[in-house]
């Protein structure tokens, strides 16, 4: 501008000439008039200036020399109407203007421009649309300012809501103003424009393309906020049209408030040093302009962008809700843990802070909705009247009860009941659940107590009904069967209007509990009426089989058998509960034949079933009733070559182990010919049959009395071991084979490998024990410690435990760990299904350590209990009766050692011990020291 | 500068091989590079004696006058930068070991050739492979002139520790920039080797324990592995997802998880997402091939 006023008062100062002659109407002549006008004009005072104009055309318009002089001034009166934003009134002045043919180029660019701002400014778009036009088509115009009449022109379209026609104008006119010598900015300011006309024509897809395209030419764009706003629009329209994946598109091309902002402010403060560079060189003055116009679009859209609230966080929610539309939820959740985590909490926050623990739950990943709930309740807990804390609530419990903390679940829900008593139908259904938990818990009495409370306190809520059911079904577990069949006729009569949720349980129940009682033929009829009424029903398999125990209760064997038949076969552990059934009724009626083609087609239908060697059990036991016991033999030997070599029937262990037994049966040395014969089946099986040669022998290994010879057999079965398909009883008894004959290396691979393949087998105790044991004898104490550790940690009721404990406690007195020594060995000592040798070896120890910790009154004691309370232990009680003497010996308490050592030599069972040699060794060096007793008085 | 240097540039007016020396406050002079050391550059140039005739000189420039030498790509140069796969390993050894000691002048590509080199010895696997490509990549990120290569450097040398099997070194170093990190890139560089070191721990997991379904003992472990590979994975698309490189590998990394895990449904909407929202990366075609597979398998 400054530029243009230079030019403007040089052209000026010529018409001014002559003035000095009008005459003087009021406080100023007409020559001061326009002197001080223009003065005010170079000043930049324009208000000032166009009312000395003003005042000048009022008091001297009228002379024809005045008319030559406004004529002259008019250029400067219209940019001064323009800058005071009289466009309408500065429109006829720059028509005046633009209409002297000798008006300089500079101010006829100038005016031309402000000619069409001034028609947009009126809304007159179209006629402003026709004077950019005109100013663009004028090549000796400035070039830079060329192309900002080009996107003003544009803008015009956009002004009129030619969106399609704005959109295309500015699709072609993108790449060359972008090309153009300081064009970029007006590239980024048409493809602002350009996404907002593509948004309004509704073209949807185009504006997409251009956000991806033009996302990495962001730079270019001033009005950044804008940009970004049009894309969360646009990415807002993808989510409402259900077009997720677009709706990402946009959304991930967001940048954050914090990022905007900063980068904005960059951007303001670099315009501003390319706004001194430009101010300081006069031929850059036209830059000069365009730099302010940035500034000024820039610092308008950032003032407007701070006043905007929770955007960062709408931004991530919609993002979230994207990934969420898309069944998406572990995306959506780590989006709004996220938010969470960065965000201050405001209402999109907390809306997201539920969604995230749905969608935790919804990808079952338990642990984070228990930490998101918990997150959720420490922010928004204490907010009053928060209407999600019990949905929240109500989700962690649920979580819980998935990852199985049933206690932790029940406490929630009941802690919902007690905290929102006032929501009756939320209460209702948290107590509920915490009755159900309780339930779970197998306490049936607390259930009882809080399904009660459920029908006093909710009788109008719609558990009530389940409360009244699980009612009935906690009397069935506490085996009360008469009054749970009374409770679930009530049950079926009381809601017998408002639709029985629980009908065939209810009736089902009632029958079982009728049979439970022992009243068959009531039972009989109830069962057949569920099977009647409810075919499909889940309890069918069971009510059958309980029907076929009536019947045979009251002697109905047809019947019976007929009900056992009637059973589906999918439902494995019912029809082969049947099958069996049916075989003792065939036993029962001493139809021996029969139940013998029985079991044979057991065999035959499932052998695979678990219960194969029961199966072959009963096939021998028919033979041996007819007193043909090698037929009984035959069977078994029958079923392991036809299945011996199957290493998925790991019942053929069980049919191995019950081979003895029939032997026994054939004469005394009967199992010398089953070793024999197992040796035989191992051999011809070889390499080729391998799991029937590692199973034969195995077998024989059992019957080898011999424990060296025993556990070198087995170690050459574990070569033949294949853990990944091998029953893991099989691999226990190798690797303890192996450890015994002390090839550690061999044992440890073979519990290794059934730790890996059998995660859950029933022989896991023997692995962990056994690495821990070998481990112990290798000496790495730490390492036997720790998997001692994890065998308590693992295992449930095994036999190995005392051992085990043993085992530990002297690796920690070994190591140190003295108190834990004693804690493990009192555990041990508490512990009532240990017998009484370990106790007795466990008492030793503990005793041992305290003598080491220099407590040796309580050794004393300890060694005493063990020859008073573990008598038949000899070894241990001999060896307690000497240490005893030896502590008391050390205590100075010579005549007491004595009494001792003299106790256990006059014990006849422990005379032969080495114990007893050192006590007679010690009680006579005693006698020479201690002083003849005092004769009693 | 000395007047013998002086003149003799001045004449200089290039020579076939078209390196390029820019020398302190001198216009550049263009010529071939037949040898360079810590003190001189010995470049041969033409000289024109007379309007039209030519002669060939051999200069001797001291370094301390040089500002930067911008080096002509040879054509296996070229190949390597450009495509990459196509290039011998033998060459790309042979192309680093004759650049590796310009590594420190401006405007020397020494760095990304013995990145390419350094990357084609850790995709072969090897130990001794991952020993060489660690010393290369820690090489470039110290001494390499181009601040632009330090972080694929550092990142290289990261995926060249995991080769070597230092995870712990790699975990807390990369836990270290994840944490002090606020360059988004170097965030999610960060987190991509956090994110393959879990992968890795979740395959061992797999190896080691072929019935961790039914390990209660391993499962939560094996679990944590999982969720944490993928988590990572995926980081850099949900939260930066502009960054289309990054996003797009994480997206194939996080198919790679559900692919082994055999989470067919969630390797195909990776898949999906690739192809639809990163179209110009380079893992659209491979997420094209393996949707193509999915859908010829019934």
């Amino acid at each position: 501008m400054i530029r243009i006023f230079n030019i403007i008062a040089t052209f000026v100062l010529f018409g001014s000439c002559g003035l000095a002659q009008l005459p003087k109407p009021g406080a100023f002549t007409a020559e001061e008039l326009l002197a001080r006008a223009r003065e005010a004009f170079r000043n930049g005072d324009f208000q000032t200036a166009e009312a000395f104009f003003e005042a000048f055309d009022r008091d001297f318009g009228q002379s024809p020399e005045a008319r030559q002089a406004i004529e002259q001034n008019t250029p400067l009166i219209a940019l001064c109407k323009i800058t005071n934003g009289k466009f309408a009134e500065a429109r006829p002045w720059i028509e005046i203007s633009l209409n002297q043919p000798k008006l300089p180029l500079e101010i006829r660019e100038e005016l031309s421009f402000w000619q069409a701002i001034g028609l947009m400014q009126d809304a007159n778009y179209r006629e402003a649309q026709h004077a950019f036009g005109r100013f663009f088509q004028e090549p000796k115009f400035d070039a830079a300012k060329r192309q900002e009449a080009l996107v003003m022109f544009g803008t015009c379209y956009v002004l009129q809501g030619y969106h399609k026609t704005a959109a295309e104008f500015f699709a072609a006119q993108i790449p060359k103003l972008r090309q153009a010598e300081s064009g970029r900015e007006n590239a980024g300011r048409g493809v602002v424009l350009a996404l907002f006309s593509l948004i309004q024509a509704e073209n949807y897809e185009g504006a997409l393309k251009l956000v991806q395209a033009e996302y990495p030419n962001i730079g270019d764009i001033s009005q950044l906020v804008s940009f970004q706003n049009l894309a969360l629009q646009l990415g807002s329209k993808f989510m409402e049209l259900e077009r997720y994946h677009e709706a990402v598109a946009c959304l991930q091309r967001i940048w954050s408030r914090e990022r905007l902002l900063e980068y904005q402010d960059d951007r303001i403060d670099e315009l501003k040093l390319q706004r001194a560079v430009a101010a300081a060189d006069p031929r850059m003055q036209s830059r000069l302009l365009q730099i302010d116009g940035m500034i000024k679009r820039t610092e308008r859209e950032l003032e407007n962008f701070k006043q905007t609230e929770n955007f960062d966080s709408a931004l991530r929610f919609r993002l979230a809700m994207a990934f969420q539309g898309m069944e998406r939820y572990h995306e959506a959740a780590l989006i709004m843990e996220a938010m969470l985590q960065t965000m201050e909490p405001d209402p999109v926050v907390e809306s997201a802070s539920v969604a995230v623990i749905q969608c935790w739950m919804e990808i079952e990943r338990w642990p984070k909705a228990i930490e998101a709930a918990e997150n959720y309740l420490q922010v928004f807990g204490d907010k009053p009247d928060n209407k999600h804390i019990p949905q929240v609530m109500f989700m962690q419990a649920d979580a819980l009860l998935q990852m199985q903390k049933i206690d932790e679940a029940s406490s929630t829900y009941k802690l919902i009941a007690e905290l929102f008593p006032d929501q009756q139908l939320l209460a209702a259904k948290a107590i509920f659940m915490h009755g159900y938990t309780t339930l779970l818990q197998n306490q049936n009495d607390r259930a009882i107590s809080i399904f009660d409370q459920i029908l006093t306190d909710y009788d109008d809520a719609p558990t009530e009904q389940d409360a009244f059911y699980w009612k009935g079904m906690a009397l069935s577990f506490k085996k009360e069967y008469q009054a749970c069949r009374e409770h679930m006729r009530n049950y079926l009569n009381l809601y017998a209007d408002s639709g029985l949720k629980y009908k065939a349980e209810a009736e089902f129940r009632i029958a079982f509990c009728t049979f439970c009682e022992a009243e068959y033929p009531a039972a009989i009829q109830l069962l057949s009426d569920f099977l009647e009424n409810h075919p499909g029903g889940v309890d069918v398999n069971e009510a059958k089989l309980l029907l076929g125990d009536a019947h045979l209760a009251e002697g109905n064997l047809e019947e019976g058998v007929a009900a056992y038949k009637s059973i589906d076969p999918y439902s494995t552990q019912f029809f082969e509960d049947g099958w069996f059934k049916i075989g003792k009724a065939l036993k029962l009626a001493e139809e021996i034949e029969s139940m013998r083609e029985h079991f044979l087609e057991f065999l035959e239908t499932i052998p695979e079933s678990n219960r194969m060697p029961e199966a072959v059990y009963w096939i021998g036991w028919t033979h041996v009733t007819q007193d043909a016991p090698e037929k009984a033999v035959e069977i078994y030997w029958e079923t392991l070559r036809t299945h011996g070599d199957n290493p998925e029937m790991f019942a053929i262990e069980d049919l191995l182990l019950a081979m003895p037994k029939v032997y026994r049966r054939l004469g005394p040395e009967s199992l010398e010919r089953l070793q024999e014969e197992l040796n035989r089946l191992a051999n011809e099986a070889g390499e080729e049959k391998q799991t029937l040669a590692l199973r034969a022998t195995w077998a024989r290994a059992q019957l080898i009395e011999n424990e060296e010879y025993r556990n070198n057999l087995l170690t050459r079965a574990g070569a033949m071991i294949d853990p990944e398909v091998h029953n893991p009883l099989l691999i226990a008894d190798c690797a303890d084979g192996a450890r015994a004959i002390g090839t550690l290396g061999i044992a440890e691979n073979l519990y290794l490998e059934m730790r890996k393949w059998h995660p859950n087998s029933l022989y896991l105790d023997r692995a962990f024990a056994g690495l821990g044991f070998l481990e112990k004898e290798r000496g790495n104490a730490a390492a036997a410690i720790s998997w001692f550790e994890r065998f308590e940690e693992k295992v449930f009721a095994s036999s190995l435990l005392p051992e085990v404990i043993l085992a530990k406690s002297e690796l920690q007195l070994q190591e140190g760990e003295t108190q834990k020594a004693i804690s493990s060995l009192e555990t041990l000592l508490e512990d009532k299904t240990v017998s009484s040798q370990t106790k007795a070896r466990a008492l030793i120890l503990l005793a041992d350590i305290f003598v080491q910790i220099g407590e040796d009154e309580k050794a004393i004691a300890y060694y005493e209990r063990i020859y008073l309370i573990y008598r038949k232990h000899s070894e241990l009680v001999a060896s307690a009766y000497l240490k005893r003497g030896l502590t008391l010996e050390r205590m100075s308490l010579h005549r007491e050692a004595y009494e001792v050592y003299q106790e256990l030599l006059a014990c006849e069972d422990l005379v032969t011990s080495k114990e007893s040699g050192e006590a007679r060794r010690r009680a006579a060096d005693l006698e020479l020291k201690l002083p003849p007793e005092d004769e009693p008085q | 500068m000395r007047p013998v240097l002086a003149f003799v540039l001045l004449f200089a007016v290039g020579a076939a091989a078209e390196d390029i020396v820019y020398i302190k406050n001198q216009d550049p002079v263009e010529g071939e590079i037949q040898a360079i050391d810590e003190e001189k550059v010995t470049l041969k140039t033409t000289i024109e004696l007379a309007p039209g005739q030519f002669g060939a000189r051999t200069v001797n420039i001291p370094t301390q006058f040089i500002e930067s030498i911008e080096f002509e790509e040879s054509e296996i140069e070229k190949q390597i930068l450009e495509r990459t796969a196509e290039v011998e390993t033998t060459e790309l050894a042979s192309a680093w070991n004759s650049k590796r000691f310009l590594l420190h002048r401006p405007k020397s590509n020494a760095g990304k050739i013995g990145m390419a080199y350094a990357n084609r010895l850790l995709d072969s696997g090897g130990q001794i492979g991952s020993q060489t490509a660690f010393e290369i990549f820690q090489l470039i990120e110290n001494d390499d002139w181009n601040s632009e290569n330090k972080l694929p450097a550092r990142q290289g040398r990261l995926r060249a520790l995991i080769a070597l099997g230092k995870i712990d070194e790699v975990i807390d170093e990369a836990q270290e920039m994840a944490e002090d990190s606020k360059d988004p890139l170097l965030l999610i560089e960060a987190k991509f080797v956090l994110a393959s070191v879990e992968f890795d721990k979740l395959k061992a997991i797999h190896d080691e324990h072929p019935k961790w379904m039914e390990d209660d003992e391993v499962k939560p472990i094996r679990n944590q592995h999982y969720h944490q590979t993928l988590d990572l994975f995926l980081f850099p698309y949900l939260f930066y997802g502009s960054e289309e490189a990054a996003s797009a590998r994480g997206l194939w990394m996080a198919k790679e998880v559900y692919h082994f895990v055999e989470d067919e449904q969630n390797a195909i909407r990776c898949a999906e997402d690739i192809v639809r929202l990163y179209p110009n990366s380079t893992f659209k075609s491979p997420a094209e091939s393996f949707l193509n597979s999915r859908k010829e398998t019934p």
